[in-house]
């Protein structure tokens, strides 16, 4: 026992020092250091994601300060678990707002930012958020930047892809009854009226185990394509139930289902020629996505997906904000990230516009033998 | 066009309503025995359905036949553990309420202890129970038909068991009168702890059947469970026949509904028809009156 202990010891020293000498190679090359903070899940109901944005943004760091760090100093962050509840978020980022940083990544969910935004107004310093509800953007909070397409262009770009391209008829929009769902089914709605198009919407609750009456609906009022803007439990079943009642018509699905936890939980025929409109996927021939795409696998051995992508630009914008800014002044970074412009990174073209929104754009993929890959890149004015 | 549709709402929700009643029967084994409630009888359909899905077929790789038998046997040990933990020394406490509160707090354990063990990452078993079966223009998944079946036997063994059987016999008695039933020299003890194993292994035969129609998550039994509990309401309560008729007359009625309401009340049916037999009908749908 008393020797495991020493040994405990030892080994701990050692990393102490090798930790304490890895810092003082680099500060022999970079001058000082510039902290942000980073806040995400790492327990609770939704870890995969919160280790996926770590990934990333560890990745961008790395990768930033082997190329000469943010002007000339070291990029370090303090990352604190926000367990994807608003309270334990408005917790972390109190805490993290009293160590001295001068920008903060995350909380990730809609939810989670919408808790926080006050107290990075009040505390003037810009946060970056991958939460995609159109409502954030009415916040109307000068720090709020978002990294991630909303789900107005998702939306947009979902209807526009049924009405010009698949030419449908009549749409049936199937939604989750939460806030994620009902805010899609809003946004087509909207682009499917201004385009003249005839559509049915028709809603289910989370938890729900039976999309019979629902798709036997759809299936009556005779759509020839749905829209389908619902969470990754209910994709699955209505995937699955879809293909059992044998209504075969395309389906043009929201973000989570080119994911592989999605993409597991299904028969590769239930969702065969599916589309999705997305962030991002790792099949993509970009030469920005394959050069993260192969570091990513390098590092961590498995592909990345749209949590990592999303973050791990988060990291590039914000490197960019500093470096222009010329300063850690939080305000002066704030000024500086309002002013990104064609900044080209893994999850698309970045340009902030006046309500904080910085991409503009998503990815149309088609779903073959379980493999997202991407078909179009569409954009938004 | 309507009439095929019709019939198919009456097919989807017939599957559905079997394991509604299923989900009756076994909470309405342990009602009776015990005069308890089970709030963990959810859970011990999640329980059931990792046991089989995630210890047995994905970790050991073991045939779902031999999974299916190990599965039921880990549950019945299971089972006869929370009788002896939960059920046997709460029951006689100064009110019902503790061994209530104590099936509340098993649930709580047993959804973390899955969590922990298994991860909280959804799964499912590729090709288990795949398939449909077309008969006209009508579609049933070859799981539904395995519900069907499987829930008719359990009746049919169950209706045996408690009126052929010496040990069904003496679990009727313990139903009508527990004192009665120690003075006939039936312990009541041990009948209970069989009780509620027969109860676990009914939970666990649900779980595996429910694996693919409903992704194994740890919420998987959440709402069979909530619209079992009105099932066995609805057909009249402590009454198996009658958990029968509750679940089936639920799982086709909220189809149904989905022709004239909008589809997102679908799930109001099973709650409105519970209140308004309660309030009309309070002996449940075949009047069964003990």
């Amino acid at each position: 026992m008393k020797k495991k202990r020493i040994v405990a010891v030892i080994l701990s020293l050692t990393m102490m020092l090798s930790g304490a000498m890895a810092t003082g190679v680099y500060a022999d090359e970079l001058d000082g250091e510039i902290k942000i903070g980073l806040s995400c899940a790492i327990t609770g109901n939704f870890p995969l994601a919160g280790q996926r944005t770590k990934e990333g943004v560890d990745l961008a760091l790395e990768e930033i300060n082997a190329n000469g760090g943010v002007l000339g100093k070291k990029l370090v962050y303090t990352v604190e678990d926000d367990q994807n509840t608003q309270t334990t978020a408005v917790n972390v980022v109190t805490k993290i707002l009293n160590e001295d940083v001068c920008a903060v990544i995350g909380p990730h969910t809609s939810g989670n930012a919408a808790a926080t935004s006050e107290l990075y107004k009040n505390a003037q310093i810009p946060f970056l958020t991958g939460g995609s509800s159109p409502k954030l953007a009415e916040m109307d909070n000068p720090y709020f930047f978002r990294i991630r397409p909303s789900d107005t262009i998702n939306g947009q770009v979902a209807a526009k892809y049924a009405v010009e391209t698949l030419e449908a008829k009549k749409i049936g929009i199937s939604y989750n009854n939460n806030d994620f769902g009902t805010g899609g089914r809003d946004v087509v709605i909207e682009a499917l009226e201004e385009a003249g198009i005839d559509y049915v919407a028709v809603g289910h609750n989370a938890g729900d185990k039976d999309l019979t009456g629902q798709i036997m609906q759809l299936m009556s009022e005779n759509v020839d394509c749905i829209i389908s803007w619902t969470d990754d439990a209910e994709v699955v079943l209505t995937a699955r139930q879809l293909y059992e009642l044998g209504m075969d018509v395309p389906v043009i699905a929201s973000a989570g289902i080119v994911m592989d936890q999605v993409l597991n939980l299904l028969e590769p025929e239930y969702v065969e020629g599916w589309y999705a409109v997305t962030d991002f996927v790792s099949t993509n021939d970009d030469e920005v996505v394959k050069g993260f795409v192969d570091n990513f696998n390098d590092k961590y051995g498995y592909n990345p997906e749209l949590y990592a992508s999303s973050y791990y630009s988060a990291t590039y914008v914000l490197a960019d904000a500093i470096e222009r800014a010329g300063s850690t002044d939080p305000e002066a970074i704030r000024e500086a990230l309002t002013k990104t412009s064609e900044l080209k990174l893994p999850e698309g073209l970045y340009t902030c516009d006046e309500s904080g929104d910085m991409v503009h754009g998503c990815v149309v993929a088609e779903i073959k033998d379980k493999v997202p890959t991407m078909i179009d890149y569409v954009t938004v004015e | 066009m309507t009439g095929q549709i019709i019939l198919q709402l009456i097919v989807s929700g017939l599957a559905l309503g079997f394991i509604y009643a299923l989900v009756a029967i076994e909470y309405t084994l342990i009602f009776n025995s015990t005069g308890l409630l089970n709030f963990s009888h959810d859970k011990f359909i999640m329980f059931g359905a990792y046991i089989f899905a995630a210890q047995f077929l994905l970790n050991m790789g073991v045939s779902p036949a031999i999974g299916i038998i190990a599965t039921l046997a880990t549950m019945f040990i299971f089972g006869v553990l929370v009788a002896t933990g939960i059920f046997n020394p709460l029951r006689n406490m100064a009110s019902p309420l503790f061994a209530v509160i104590g099936t509340v707090f098993l649930g709580r354990i047993l959804t973390e202890i899955t969590r922990l063990i298994w991860g909280a990452t959804p799964f499912t078993v590729p090709g288990f129970l795949k398939g449909v079966v077309r008969i006209g223009n009508v579609v049933i998944t070859k799981a539904n038909i395995t519900v069907i079946i499987v829930s008719a036997i359990i009746v049919v063994l169950l209706q045996i068991f408690f009126n052929k059987t010496k040990t069904g016999k003496a679990m009727r008695c313990v139903q009508q009168n527990k004192t009665a039933a120690t003075l006939m020299g039936i312990n009541v003890a041990k009948n209970i702890n069989f009780t509620i194993a027969l109860s676990a292994v009914i939970c666990a035969a649900i779980g595996i059947m429910v694996i693919p129609l409903f992704t194994v998550d740890l919420t998987i039994a959440n709402m069979i469970g909530l619209k079992g509990f009105a099932a066995g309401v609805v057909g009249g309560f402590g009454y198996l026949p009658g958990a029968i008729v509750g679940g089936i007359a639920i799982g086709i009625l909220e189809n149904l509904s989905t022709l004239v309401i909008p589809t997102l009340y679908k799930d109001c049916i099973a709650f409105v028809l519970l209140i308004a037999i309660l309030l009309i009908k309070p002996s449940g749908l075949l009047g069964h009156k003990k």
